[in-house]
This record gives structure tokens, C-alpha cells and sequence, in this order.
């Protein structure tokens, strides 16, 4: 069973990349309906989150656990706009006033809650100890001031060493972790289309 | 060193004084315009009459504050543009809401189906981006009401990435920019230009560099800077008061943090020195 495991996972992985090289007509079209099933499975494995989450906190109600309300909150929502969105439409008015009214600004909330930790965060950890954390300081005085309009009125000078930090170490590291990733996932991907992942093993 | 629960709450009352003050009173500040923000600006302007370009709404109402209002910017300079379609599409579940709320703005005299199409959303992520590259239609068979793409004309248009005038991501995380140069840029030969968060402007600016992507606006900024560039203010430039007070707020607070540790062990100094009894 196992060897035909890895002739599937082999056969799609080459004729997906061959695609990517060579244009010939049967491998295109049998790497577009290769995609196609990908989405469909993606479709599937959202299904079966929202099952998994529905099944975990009806558990919690059921068992009257004492973060239960949270559940059926979680569990209300959920309904609400899975049955929303898929019998009345994504654009029809009733779902469009949950969103914009709860939904969206809830969002908004919790993201804009990280500022709080960032700031404390910030007051805590940003100390001079070393030379170190006094470069790492200094960087982040001139990126934040520079991504601001403040940081051109304090000193014209501002935006110009940001861009250039940005702009040369920066992008230098992440060049060099962009193409190492790279290389990383072509070497994960040759182990999992030959099999020798350990989870097949 | 460890913070009080008082000194914490006093930091977080400041901040919020600090971060609100500049919207109930806004003070108008200089905003130098980035080369990344006018590449866009240029980009669209030398689309011809007839070109399509795809805005792709990858972002969820945690991340809209930051690109939201650049999405709105750019799709106001696109249709000031003779000819040139909008199509939205989604990669992110949320991404169709914040494509209809933008839509919405559309000036008087645009038609849908003829001038924008907002197509909706698909599972997959980079999968049906690659899908969508490849098979416009055949990934997106109806639109967000589920009209037939047969029926909207502005679809019969384009097969797929290579009848992309440009691609705008708009993105506050995966899939993002990186995701469409591989499977539109590489292939196919799209332009593509992004809206990221302020946090994903240092990875991305290594594909700017490589021109992999042909311009990029940075968060809330890009958004101030696209209005001055269009003309239209909006909440990116009423949003730049509040940021400018939120760095300088934690600068002073990181500054008058490492004042009182000097000020705290110069003091301990002296007793440190002292020899032992």
C-alpha cells in the first residue's frame, strides 16, 4: 500500500513541476485539473475544521465546562454565518449587517489589543545593556520614526537612514532566508514525493 | 526590572490619550511620497483603455486597518482611468466582504460586469492562485451572486495571467505577494504590484528589488501617501496623526525606561563599591 502511496504523491509532484518547465498541451491540462482537485480538497478541509471545532466545544456545553459560554458563543457564530452565507448569500443585506456591525469590528479590536503588548513589550525589553541591544535600539528608533510623517519633522535625515536600513541589511537577510527556504523546500518537497518521509515509514 | 500593574495600566491610559488626541484634533504634517507608492501611481497610469487589472483581496478585518484604505485609494485611481476593468477575487476568507465594501464605492456610471467584477472566494491559497493564473474561469465558473461568467462580459476578456494588465495584492499575510510572483509573475508574465501591512514591507522588499514586483505600498503609509498622490483624502491620511504619536509615545516611554535604570543604578553604585565588614 505504501509504494502506491508514493507513486501518487510522485506522478502528481512531477507532472505539477513539469508544468512549471515544458508546455505540452496534456501535461498542462492534466496539471490544471491537478490544481483544481487541490482546491476542492482545501473546500473539504475546511468542512472538516469547522466539524472538528463544532464537535470539540458541544463537548464543553454539553459537559458544562467553566468556559462554556465562550463555546456556545463560538458555536452561535459559526452557525450563524455558516447558514448566513450559504441560504441567503455572502452580499445578501442580513449577512452583510453581521459582518460590517460584529464581525469586522471585533476583528479590528483584538488586532488592535497586540499595540497594548507591543508598547509594554517595548518599554520592558528595549534596554541598553550592551552595545548590542543599543544598535538594535537605535534601529528601531529610526525604522518607526521613519515610517511616520513625525520622523521627516523631527529630522529630514530620518527617512533616509530607514530607507537605507530597509532598503541594504535588510533586504541583504532576507534574501539570503527567502533563497534558503527555497532551497529547503525543494529538498522537502524531492523527500516527500520519494517517499521517505518518516510519517509514511 | 520587573513593571507594576499601575505603572502598566498608567502606560496603556498615555497611550491611548497619546493615539486618540491626534483624531479628535488632527495636526497636518509634511508626507514625503515613496518611490515604491509612485511606481503604482505610474503603473496605472500608463494602463491603455481596454486593460484589465485584478485586485486581490487577501486580507481579514484584523489586518484592514492597515490596507483597507490604500484598497480604496487604488481602486478610486483605477476607475478614474478610461476603460480599465476591475476584477476582485479573494484568497482569504474575508477578502470578498472588504472587495464589495470597496466596490461600493465605485463612481456613478461604472456597470458591473463591464467595468468590475468582484468573483468572490476560493479554498486553497496558493494552489488557486496557481489555478486562477492558469484557468481564469474554469477556477471562478460564476461570480460572487453566482452569475455566469459567460454573462460578464469583463471575464470573456481575460483567459488567464498573461491578459492581466497588473495584479494588486492586497495582503496582511499567506497568501500574499510571494505566492503571486510564483505562480503569475514567473509563469505567466503579470505584473504585479502589493498593498502588505506595515510588518510584511521588509520581506517583501527583497522581490521590489529583483523587480519580481513592480511596486509596493507599506501599510496605513502607502495609503496616506496613494491619497495625496490621487487627491483624496481618506483614512489613511486621517490615520497618520495617530501613528506618528503611537512611535513617538514609545520611544519617550523606552527612553524614560532606560534613563530611570541608569538613574537607579548609579545610585546602587556607591554601596556596591564599598567594601565588605
Amino acid at each position: 500500500m505504501r509504494q502506491v502511496y508514493v507513486a501518487i504523491t510522485l506522478i502528481v509532484t512531477l507532472l505539477v513541476a513539469f508544468d512549471g518547465y515544458v508546455r505540452v498541451d496534456v501535461v498542462t491540462k492534466a496539471a490544471a485539473e491537478l490544481k483544481n482537485w487541490g482546491i476542492i480538497l482545501s473546500a473539504f478541509a475546511l468542512g472538516l475544521a469547522a466539524l472538528g471545532l463544532f464537535t470539540l466545544h458541544l463537548g464543553r456545553i454539553s459537559r458544562r465546562t467553566p468556559e462554556w459560554p465562550y463555546s456556545a458563543a463560538l458555536l452561535f457564530g459559526l452557525v450563524w454565518f455558516a447558514g448566513a452565507g450559504t441560504f441567503i448569500g455572502t452580499t445578501s443585506p442580513g449577512y452583510v449587517f453581521y459582518y460590517r456591525n460584529l464581525l469586522q469590528p471585533i476583528g479590528n479590536a483584538v488586532f488592535s489589543l497586540l499595540m497594548f503588548y507591543i508598547v509594554t513589550a517595548a518599554f520592558r525589553s528595549f534596554t541598553i545593556n550592551k552595545w548590542q541591544s543599543a544598535t538594535i535600539l537605535i534601529t528601531a528608533a529610526f525604522i518607526m520614526l521613519g515610517s511616520v510623517p513625525v520622523g521627516e519633522v523631527i529630522w529630514k535625515g530620518i527617512p533616509e537612514i530607514s530607507g537605507w536600513i530597509l532598503r541594504v541589511p535588510n533586504t541583504a537577510g532576507q534574501r539570503g532566508i527567502i533563497i534558503g527556504s527555497a532551497i529547503g523546500g525543494v529538498a522537502a518537497a524531492l523527500r516527500t514525493a520519494l517517499g521517505l518521509e518518516r510519517m509514511r515509514g | 526590572m520587573t513593571m507594576t500593574a499601575n505603572t502598566r495600566r498608567l502606560i496603556y491610559v498615555l497611550f491611548v490619550i497619546a493615539v486618540a488626541a491626534p483624531m479628535v484634533r488632527p495636526v497636518p504634517m509634511p508626507l514625503m511620497v515613496k518611490q515604491e507608492t509612485r511606481d503604482l501611481y505610474t503603473r496605472i497610469e500608463q494602463l491603455k483603455p481596454g486593460d484589465t487589472v485584478v485586485m486581490c483581496f487577501d486580507y481579514s478585518p484584523g489586518t484592514a486597518t492597515d490596507i483597507h484604505a490604500a484598497a480604496v485609494a487604488v481602486f478610486h485611481h483605477l476607475m478614474r482611468r478610461p476603460g480599465i476593468g476591475v476584477i476582485g477575487v479573494a484568497f482569504v476568507a474575508d477578502g470578498p466582504q472588504f472587495a464589495e465594501q470597496t466596490f461600493a464605492t465605485a463612481p456613478p456610471g461604472k456597470k458591473y460586469g463591464f467595468d468590475l467584477v468582484n468573483l468572490g472566494y476560493r479554498a486553497g491559497g496558493e494552489n488557486a492562485i496557481a489555478a486562477f493564473s492558469q484557468d481564469v474561469q474554469k477556477t471562478f465558473p460564476a461570480d460572487i451572486e453566482g452569475t455566469p461568467a459567460g454573462r460578464l462580459p469583463l471575464l470573456s476578456k481575460v483567459k488567464s495571467a498573461r491578459d492581466f494588465a497588473l495584479v494588486i495584492e492586497m495582503s496582511g499575510g499567506t497568501p500574499g505577494p510571494a505566492e503571486w510572483i510564483r505562480q503569475a509573475g514567473q509563469p505567466y508574465g503579470a505584473a504585479i504590484g502589493a498593498i502588505v501591512t506595515t510588518v510584511m514591507v521588509p520581506p517583501n522588499l527583497a522581490y521590489l528589488q529583483s523587480k519580481q514586483l513592480a511596486a509596493l505600498l507599506y501599510g496605513l503609509r502607502g495609503a496616506a501617501e496613494y491619497e495625496t498622490l490621487v487627491g483624496r483624502p481618506g483614512n489613511g491620511l486621517a490615520g497618520m496623526g495617530s501613528q506618528s504619536a503611537a512611535a513617538v509615545f514609545i520611544l519617550l516611554a523606552v527612553a524614560i525606561n532606560n534613563i530611570r535604570r541608569l538613574v537607579l543604578r548609579r545610585r546602587a553604585l556607591p554601596s556596591e563599591r564599598r567594601p565588605a565588614q
